[in-house]
């Protein structure tokens, strides 16, 4: 048994502690049992239902087993719950009626008494029965009638609580079943009781804390007694409800000093406000930190006592919780809210004391959380713990800089007795980690001792948070303190370690358009460029300083003189060239030509004009300003200059500029506007609208990867274009803001000028603009007149006349009456000139020029293929013509090289086939033109005799006639409906003019004018359509090719869907052989209404379907007339061509409601 | 209240930012844009929670000693971050979150103004940071000089346009 004799003074080690149970009775039976019930005894949870509400808890129990003394009871006023013993059991085997009444019952009542006087009702008898015992006894009585006794002597109504235990060392089922009922009795006993007494306990406190209003309150003792029920839930490991009243004094605390700052003070708080003079930093090492729980308990705890051993304490419950990170959570609000109750509490702390007590906080607090979790652990949840590194870090910073460790001179004396006094408040190293390598006091007194030292421990703190600010994402963070860094490097006089640092963060600040910081940065920066002696980029940034509205006027006129005095000094010392973007000195704000279209001839003089903008906080006397040109001979004449004019330049022709990289660069500035269009796209078949939306057309501008590297500190990428063409403006002086400036040139080369750069040199130094955009260009056309022929088509062909343009700009020369053209050409070329053919002079108006075009050669042009597969890879054989022209203002002649391409590619080859042979040759058509072959046939030159060239050609079936049908919606509607009137449109078109098949007896010919009959018939074999009116009737054709004739009626679609169009058959119309055919058959024609000759206005189609006659109406009025029948003759195979074979055409239900009669019977 | 708000556009530059008091600008400005930080982790650990269920506010950011920064998203990604002593402790969350939907009706007042372009930055008319409504602004103009500039196609900026009606929010 291992039940201390005494169980005060308080434990300490609460996990260790277990409910206390006291033992009466037969000690050597309890011994005997024991083993077996503290094993079985947790070994099932049980259900705690608890009160106010509380969610009930399934717990294990456990309990600590002692001898019953008196001493044990609690007496009155004792708050200890600890050692508050929560059950008493009495344990007896008596089965004989006899020791009962002598010694047993007396034991019990005694017993009953003791536990009345303490007014204690937990309790519980256990009678253990032995079978073993009973058969030696010959007086047995049955086992009951003991339990019986007792039952009736002690528990009085309550029989429950007398218990029976069967043979308890037994393996039976028997003791099994005992055992169960025992245990079950044994732990609901134990949780009443705990409900019961922790209940009472909480009302007590609560009470308590009700009364802390009052005078003599004390939140020390107050914070003992809730402790109290913290331990004991601790003790039943309930660590959530422990938590719980730690986490209600911590409030509790919290608010009084909230309410102390309001200035409604508690008496109490005062004790608190004593001076900070130790600042050792918390202690999380130990479960229960004793010496600060005595303090507490003295009244002589300091605020950072208090929160210390509070957050030790949460901390022990949330690392049994299994939260770290939680902790670590809790810690920075802790380490805050220290500090900022010390500010409202007015406590004094001596400099320093608290970044010391911060800085050993922060480290123990990641020290015990990476003692309890592996690297893994720790790896995946650096976004709880980073905050502690960089608060220790910024605090350790801040020690530095206080103790004089972050200078090149080191701590002067002052700085060292600023030292000593901080160490001293560190008191000695506790026990717990004197022999932990890096324990915190360690690195902290270390960290403080010397120069090298203090550097080496912030930079592995630094670059630790970087780090891991980094792996989490958290780069504006990580930047943050790697400009910390640099502040520190600058200090220790290493700027070259600085500087990285600095251009990282001023890169993120640039991106993300965060001016202050960029200023600010900036500032930083250019101070390190020129400790480093980096020129050029410390004048970059001056001049971007310079350029800063952030800074003061003094501040941008330094960067700006800096500058000035760097180009002053150089000057006797030609040396190289320092390049600059013009941006950050001056902006180009617009341009104006003067003449203003740009245009200027040879000799002319062209005057620009431009607005600088200057940056700068003072004016800048500037050497020189120059624009860079390029000069391109090119093709462009002065109209695609006009015309670009029109589209770029404003009537009084001044370009204006995008303010080109605000001060503040936006990064959405950067991109170009989005460019959003409409999009429809309708059903092909009913064209209803089925899907609508935005179409971003520059996506590929907006997606594009944006250049990371757009950083404006570097100066790389601005390069000085050297050309021929300079135009120059020199002894400039820029007053801030804007500035006009004036070039003038007097134009020679004619051609395109584009203006490249613009660069403002002060000294040595160049501002450049690498690029004016939008472009600009200026004109410098030449006065000689000038000729050009070019092809009307995109090439000439070789072997079919074309027609060539001949283009003369006159510049100068007027053109005379009479002027020729003279043309001289080689003879493979042949000029089809029409006599009465003269060119026509056309003139430009806007032009100050007139040109005149005329056509020279003529012919009519070919039809071009339409043809929407790509064109044939083979490329054409050309051969160029030379033409020499003579022309009016020169005495030389301009010889013009055209160029023909070969249309035809032609093969042949020799084939046999027994002792024949076969010629095969084969003519392709390579141009994009339609060519017609005809009469092809292979001569022999040497016109041998026994040489017989039979042709094997076929003659292919000429087609004469196209029968073209449409069916078209009645008008206002877009589809046809089934029921509604829908016209019929075809179209018979002849092909070709008269051929040898023509000539048969429905030929007619008058005044050399053929005409063909024929008869047409609209047949729907599949009953979609109904044809109204006429459907057949007689034409006479025009034998001529495209001779067409039109025939109009009316069909009515009998069902919705897709149907085929009804067949329209073409016939022969052979007049009966009779004389005055002739004059019937032109009435046949004519009497129908229905038909339409070509060019024939249509009728205008009638409202609505009433116009619907029979289709017998045409044989019926055949037969009338009582007249021999013509015959009719199906046209031969391959002469009609039906183009709108397989058309359908798309009908509609019509939506017309029909009534449906139902009879019901 | 609170001592520096920022509305930040969905690309992380600021909208506006504006402290109180002045002097202790550039502090303000390191801590908001640092603050982005812990915006982004929240945002992005909202994931794809449906749009009408997802929470705008995002609490605190983080503490320091003297201050507290607390985060607000919108739904098209613009952030508000407002900085607040922590020494006032009578700012609980629910007036920081009355404070955020003050700060939320007045952008959306700037951006249902037809002469503010969205992504541009935004001025206030609130001329007097430390005046007793800080942060809550209540006008927003684009100042004409600033419409002049950039394009010039705009005609001038009429005086004293009309306000536009508040548009029905749900929050």
């Amino acid at each position: 048994m291992d039940a201390p004799e005494a169980p005060l003074p308080p434990v300490i080690y609460t996990m260790e502690n277990k409910p206390i149970v006291t033992c009466a009775g037969d000690q050597n039976l309890f011994t005997s049992i024991y083993p077996t019930l503290s094993q079985q005894l947790p070994r099932e949870p049980m259900e705690w239902r608890r009160s106010y509400g509380r969610a009930p808890k399934m717990i294990h129990l456990e309990s600590n087993f002692v001898q019953f003394k008196e001493e044990l009871l609690p007496k009155d006023g004792n708050k200890a719950l600890l050692t508050f013993p929560f059950l008493h059991i009495y344990w007896t085997e008596c089965c004989d009626t006899e020791v009962y009444k002598a010694t047993v019952k007396d034991d019990l009542t005694k017993w009953q008494n003791v536990l009345k006087a303490h007014s204690s009702v937990d309790w519980l008898i256990v009678v253990v029965e032995n079978d073993a015992k009973k058969k030696n006894k010959t007086n047995i009585l049955p086992r009951t009638s003991i339990v019986d006794k007792i039952r009736n002597d002690f528990c009085n109504k309550q029989s429950d609580r007398c218990v029976v235990l069967s043979d308890p060392l037994k393996d039976s089922s028997r003791t099994q079943e005992s055992w169960n009922a025992f245990l079950t009795k044994l732990r609901t006993s134990l949780l009443m009781s705990f409900t019961k007494n922790l209940g009472k306990f909480e009302d007590d406190m609560r009470t308590l804390r009700e009364k802390r209003t009052e005078p003599g309150w004390s939140f020390c003792d107050y914070f003992m007694v809730q402790e109290e029920l913290a331990f004991v839930f601790e003790m039943l490991q309930q660590f959530e409800d422990a938590l719980v009243q730690y986490d209600e004094l911590d409030a509790l605390f919290s608010q009084y000093v909230v309410n102390f700052g309001a200035g409604d003070g508690a008496n109490w708080l005062t004790f608190f406000c004593q001076p900070v003079k130790s600042w050792n930093g918390l202690i999380l090492r130990k479960p229960i930190d004793m010496e600060k729980r005595e303090l507490i308990q003295r009244q002589e705890a300091t605020l950072l006592d208090l929160r210390s051993y509070l957050f030790s304490r949460q901390c022990t419950l949330l690392l049994f919780l299994q939260r770290p990170w939680e902790v670590a959570q809790r810690a920075l609000e802790l380490l805050h809210g220290c500090v900022q109750e010390l500010k409202l509490l007015e406590v004094s702390v001596p400099p320093g004391a608290l970044d010391c007590w911060v800085f050993l906080s922060c480290l123990e607090v990641l020290q015990r959380i990476e003692g309890c979790c592996d690297r893994a652990q720790i790896d995946s949840n650096i976004a709880h713990t980073v905050g502690l590194w960089s608060y220790a870090t910024e605090k350790l910073k801040s020690l530095g800089y206080l103790c004089g460790l972050v200078s090149e001179k080191g701590p002067d004396s002052e700085d060292l007795n600023r030292t000593v006094d901080l160490l001293a408040g560190l008191g000695a190293e506790r026990p717990e980690t004197a022999n932990t390598a890096q324990s915190p006091y360690k690195k902290l007194k270390e960290a403080l001792s010397s120069v090298e030292a203090f550097e080496k421990h912030y930079l592995d703190l630094s670059h630790a948070a970087i780090e891991m600010h980094t792996s989490i994402g958290r780069l504006r963070s990580a930047k943050f303190v790697g400009k910390d860094l640099a502040e520190f490097y600058m200090r220790k006089k290493s700027p070259q370690k600085a500087e990285v640092y600095l251009q990282g963060a001023l890169k993120n600040y640039l991106a993300e358009g965060w001016a202050l910081p960029i200023t600010h940065t900036r500032k930083q920066l250019a101070e390190c460029q020129k400790h480093l002696g980096q020129t050029e980029n410390y004048l970059q940034t001056s001049s971007l300083l310079a350029s800063d509205h952030h800074l003061t006027e003094d501040e941008r006129k330094h960067f700006c003189r800096e500058i000035l005095s760097f180009a002053s000094r150089q000057t006797d010392s030609p040396g190289q060239k320092i390049v600059l973007p013009l941006h950050c000195f001056a902006q180009l704000r617009d341009l104006h030509f003067t003449p203003s279209n740009a245009v200027v001839h040879v000799g002319g003089v062209l005057s620009v004009e431009i607005t600088l903008c200057s940056q700068m906080p003072m004016p800048v006397q500037v050497e020189q300003v120059t624009i860079n040109v390029h000069f391109s001979i090119d093709k462009n004449n002065y109209r695609k200059t006009a015309e670009w004019l029109t589209k770029h330049k404003t009537s009084n022709g001044t370009i204006n500029f995008p303010t080109e990289t605000s001060p503040l660069p936006a990064p959405q500035n950067n991109l170009p506007a989005l460019e959003l269009y409409e999009m429809f796209e309708r059903s092909p078949s009913d064209n209803s609208l089925n899907t609508t939306g935005i179409i971003c057309k520059n996506v590929h501008m907006l997606l594009r990867r944006q250049e990371s590297s757009t950083s404006l500190e570097t100066s790389s990428g601005v390069a000085l274009e050297d050309g021929a063409h300079v135009l120059k403006c020199s002894g400039v002086t820029l007053e801030p803001g804007a500035n006009r400036i004036t070039f003038r040139t007097q134009a020679r080369e004619p051609g395109t000028y584009t203006l490249r750069q613009l660069c403002a040199s002060v000294g040595p130094v160049r501002f450049v603009l690498p690029h004016l955009y939008p472009p600009v260009q200026y004109d410098v056309y030449s006065q000689e007149p000038q000729l050009r022929v070019e092809p009307l088509a995109d090439s000439l062909l070789a072997g079919i006349p074309q027609k060539v343009k001949f283009t003369v700009t006159t510049g100068h020369y007027t053109v005379k009456n009479g002027d020729s053209l003279q043309l001289s050409n080689a003879e493979a070329m042949l000029i089809l000139c029409h006599a009465e053919n003269r060119a026509v002079i056309y003139s430009n108006t806007r032009a100050p020029v007139t040109g005149g075009e005329s056509s020279v050669l003529g012919m009519t042009e070919s039809h071009r293929k339409h043809k929407d597969t790509q064109k044939a890879g083979q490329c054409m054989a050309t051969t160029d013509h030379k033409v020499s022209i003579d022309c009016p203002w020169s005495i030389y002649s301009t010889v013009i090289a055209l160029t023909f391409s070969v249309p035809f590619r032609t093969t042949h080859s020799l084939l046999s086939a027994g002792t024949r042979k076969y010629i095969q040759v084969c003519v392709q058509n390579l141009s994009e033109l339609d060519f017609e072959l005809s009469d092809g046939h292979l001569v022999d030159p040497d016109s041998n005799a026994d040489l017989r060239l039979v042709p094997l050609n076929a003659k292919s079936p000429q087609t004469l006639y196209n029968v073209r049908a449409e069916i078209l919606p009645p008008s206002g509607t877009e589809h046809c409906r089934t029921g509604s009137l829908c016209s019929l449109e075809v179209s018979i078109t002849r092909l070709s003019d008269l051929l040898e098949v023509d000539k048969d007896e429905a030929l007619t010919e008058s005044d050399e004018y053929f005409s063909t009959k024929l008869m047409y018939e609209v047949v729907d074999n599949s009953s979609n359509w109904a044809v109204c009116g006429k459907s057949s009737g007689v034409i006479s054709m025009p034998v001529a090719a495209r001779a067409t004739h039109r025939v109009h009626m009316e069909v009515m679609p009998l069902f919705a869907g897709y149907l085929p169009l009804p067949d329209v058959r073409l016939f022969k119309y052979l007049p009966h052989h009779s004389a005055h055919s002739s004059q019937l058959d032109a009435d046949s024609w004519i009497e129908s209404d229905g038909l339409s000759v070509d060019k024939h206005v249509d009728e205008q189609p009638d409202g609505g379907g009433g116009r619907c006659r029979g289709s017998a109406h045409l044989a019926s009025g055949g037969e009338h007339r009582g007249l021999p029948m013509p015959r009719l003759q199906a046209l031969p195979p391959g002469q009609v061509f039906n183009a709108s074979v397989g058309t359908q055409v798309l009908v509609i239900p019509s939506k017309d409601d029909h009534v449906l009669e139902v009879s019901v019977t | 209240m609170a001592v520096c708000v920022a509305v930040i556009a969905k690309e992380n530059y600021p909208l506006y930012i504006r402290s109180a008091p002045t002097e202790n600008e550039l502090k303000f400005h390191y801590m908001v844009h640092t603050s982005l930080d812990v915006v982004d982790e929240k945002i992005s650990a909202m994931g794809k929670a449906l749009v009408d269920q997802r929470e705008l506010y995002l609490g605190l950011l983080y503490p320091t000693e003297d201050y507290k920064v607390y985060g607000y998203v919108t739904n098209s990604k613009v952030k508000f971050v407002m900085v607040v002593d922590s020494s006032n402790t009578a700012l609980r969350d629910n007036e920081i979150r009355s404070m955020f939907r003050k700060l939320h009706n007045s952008y959306t007042d700037v951006m249902c103004n037809p002469f503010y372009n969205p992504g541009d930055r935004i001025q206030s008319s609130g001329s007097d940071a430390a005046e007793p409504g800080f942060p809550v602004i209540t006008t927003w103009i684009p100042t004409c000089e600033k419409r002049m500039g950039g394009r010039p196609g705009h005609g001038p900026c009429p005086l004293g346009f009309p306000r536009m009606p508040r548009p029905l929010t749900a929050w």
